[in-house]
């Protein structure tokens, strides 16, 4: 029984040392004033930090883009998502072909599609400016604009992600039994009625997966609204992992962002800890 | 009537899908255009569609320093995929075969580290190396990462130990063979397929990843995805030049993605779908 461990201690231990470590740091970090380019080292201030946090307008500005993106990025790429994956599921000749091209926006380096996507929407220059000025949309500069700048930021990462959940959704489907579905049909069932009484139910764990796995990731991301706008123009892009990033190595105010940090380290255990008990439940 | 309908469905479908799928490609599509083309092509507008490819934003590119930037990537994705394997297979062994206690926990464990806030780790992270030296090391930089993959990378493979019935170890060990030669020679084999997608869906995760790199990497160590928005001048932006590094450092990716796109859903869901 001593192999057990053996095979399992080493990553245990490394985990420990490399992830609870830090974590305890930053937590601790969050009671202090601790400016790396000053020279006065730590001094302890107590829940200071929290109470700036909470009376900071800038932070609170970010924390609502945050959740706009979030909801606006996850909400649009699983209904198109959940469309195409019953399109896909509905046909029968070149599936291989759609579902393997569908899949590489996923891959591709987020900081390749942001500078690419950059290039593209660059007033005169950019070929999606160029569709637009043929549609009728002069002169238009996404990017810059402060209205339309985190709109267009989130078309681009619903473009990426959408493959994901046309994905899991698709598998998802290939799970469903036929039995229900012919008995309803024989039954007379509207395809409107087998998609909301046989199809989503039997969905629950996949889209649960999608809504939960792609809430968290858009809340983390940080690579495509840097490489695109830095936060610009003005405070209109500026997310929450934007805003933390700045505040902890652009000004180096290392007690505030780690108490973003935790902020937000917080919300997504609260997110997972609800995909354990939809998904646990299962085992 | 109702054939017809089918029919007509049919097509509807099919245009449909193939409108999404040029929507997926197009920027991949225009990337790999711009560059093959010259400058001139390049910014043209109205797009010129029809032009002689050319292969001197290539030569540029390669002769130029990306190329120690995408080696740099290398070296830091393919140490910390060995790492990584090599830790989660024998973990991974371990917590599909043994009781745990806490196993529940552990899923949780594993949404933290791959889900956490970045900025919570890199904080911490970039003082420790600061007071440690390991800032701009690849020691530094390869251990971020074999971190940030190994607890996804252990529930991943464990989940493809668990597919293989236990049983087989069993009877291989009824017939002589010790409990660790029932892993290397029963287990281990049939696992393979499973470890190798795991093995790319790290190397994806890795080779994508930016922000622990922008904040822990200098000069020396730098990874592709640093250096490419630094390709952005203060006079000029060198486009069709980013576009012909931004195509050399996606051939590994979308490469991977192809041999192995039939697993990589359990991957990318973490395994909670099958």
């Amino acid at each position: 029984m001593k192999l057990k461990y053996y095979l399992t201690m080493p990553s245990i231990i490394f985990l420990l040392i490399m992830v609870v470590f830090p974590l305890i740091y930053t937590a601790m970090l969050t009671f202090c004033d601790y400016n790396l380019t000053r020279s006065r080292g730590i001094t302890f201030v107590g829940i200071n930090n929290y109470i700036n946090l909470f009376f900071n307008e800038r932070f609170w500005h970010a924390v609502s883009l945050s959740l706009y993106y979030t909801g606006l990025s996850v909400g649009i790429s699983f209904l198109v998502g959940f469309g195409v994956a019953l399109l896909l599921n509905s046909i029968i000749s070149f599936r291989w072909l759609y579902s393997t091209f569908l899949l590489i926006p996923m891959v591709m380096t987020p900081i390749i599609v942001g500078l690419g996507f950059r290039f593209m929407y660059s007033p005169r220059l950019g070929i999606i400016s160029y569709f637009l000025s043929v549609l009728g949309i002069e002169d238009a500069n996404l990017l810059g604009n402060p209205e339309w700048a985190l709109i267009t930021i989130i078309l681009t990462d619903i473009w990426q992600w959408t493959p994901f959940a046309i994905a899991v959704l698709y598998a998802g489907l290939a799970y469903i039994p036929q039995e229900p579905v012919e008995a309803a049909r024989v039954d007379g069932a509207s395809s409107f009625q087998i998609l909301r009484y046989i199809t989503v139910p039997f969905m629950k764990i996949p889209i649960v997966t999608v809504l939960v796995i792609r809430s968290m990731d858009v809340m983390r991301s940080f690579d495509k609204v840097f490489i695109m706008t830095r936060g610009g123009p003005g405070l209109s892009t500026e997310t929450l992992s934007i805003y933390s990033w700045r505040v902890g190595f652009a000004w180096f105010k290392m007690g505030e962002a780690s108490t973003m940090g935790i902020f937000m380290l917080i919300v997504i255990i609260g997110i997972s800890s609800i995909l354990l008990r939809i998904c646990g439940s299962k085992e | 009537m109702r054939i017809k309908f089918k029919f007509f469905y049919k097509i509807l479908a099919h245009l449909m899908l193939i409108i999404c799928m040029v929507i997926a490609l197009f920027p991949l599509l225009w990337i790999i255009r711009e560059s093959f083309a010259t400058r001139m092509v390049a910014l043209s507008i109205p797009p010129q569609w029809i032009f002689l490819p050319t292969l001197e934003n290539y030569k540029a590119v390669i002769s130029g320093d990306f190329s120690d930037y995408l080696l740099n990537s290398f070296i830091i994705t393919g140490a910390t995929v060995c790492i990584t394997i090599t830790m989660a297979t024998l973990s991974g062994y371990g917590f599909a075969r043994y009781k745990f206690p806490y196993k529940k926990n552990m899923f949780f464990f594993t949404l933290t580290t791959r889900m956490g806030p970045p900025i919570a780790f890199a904080l911490p992270y970039y003082i420790m190396y600061i007071r440690l030296h390991l800032l701009d090391t690849y020691l530094g930089i390869i251990l971020i990462y074999s971190v940030y993959n190994l607890a996804f990378c252990i529930w991943l493979i464990r989940g493809f130990f668990q597919d293989i019935p236990k049983e087989l170890d069993e009877i291989a060990m009824i017939d002589g063979c010790s409990e660790i030669g029932a892993f290397i020679r029963i287990s281990l084999p049939l696992a393979i397929p499973g470890i190798i997608t795991t093995a790319i869906l790290s190397f994806i995760f890795t080779w994508n990843e930016f922000f622990y790199a922008m904040i822990l990497t200098r000069r020396d160590t730098q990874p592709y995805t640093v250096q490419l928005p630094n390709l952005i001048g203060f006079t000029r932006i060198k486009w069709e030049e980013m576009c012909a590094s931004a195509v050399l450092a996606l051939i590994p990716v979308i490469a991977l993605a192809l041999i192995g796109r039939k697993r990589l859903v359990r991957g990318i869901t973490f395994g909670s779908i099958k």
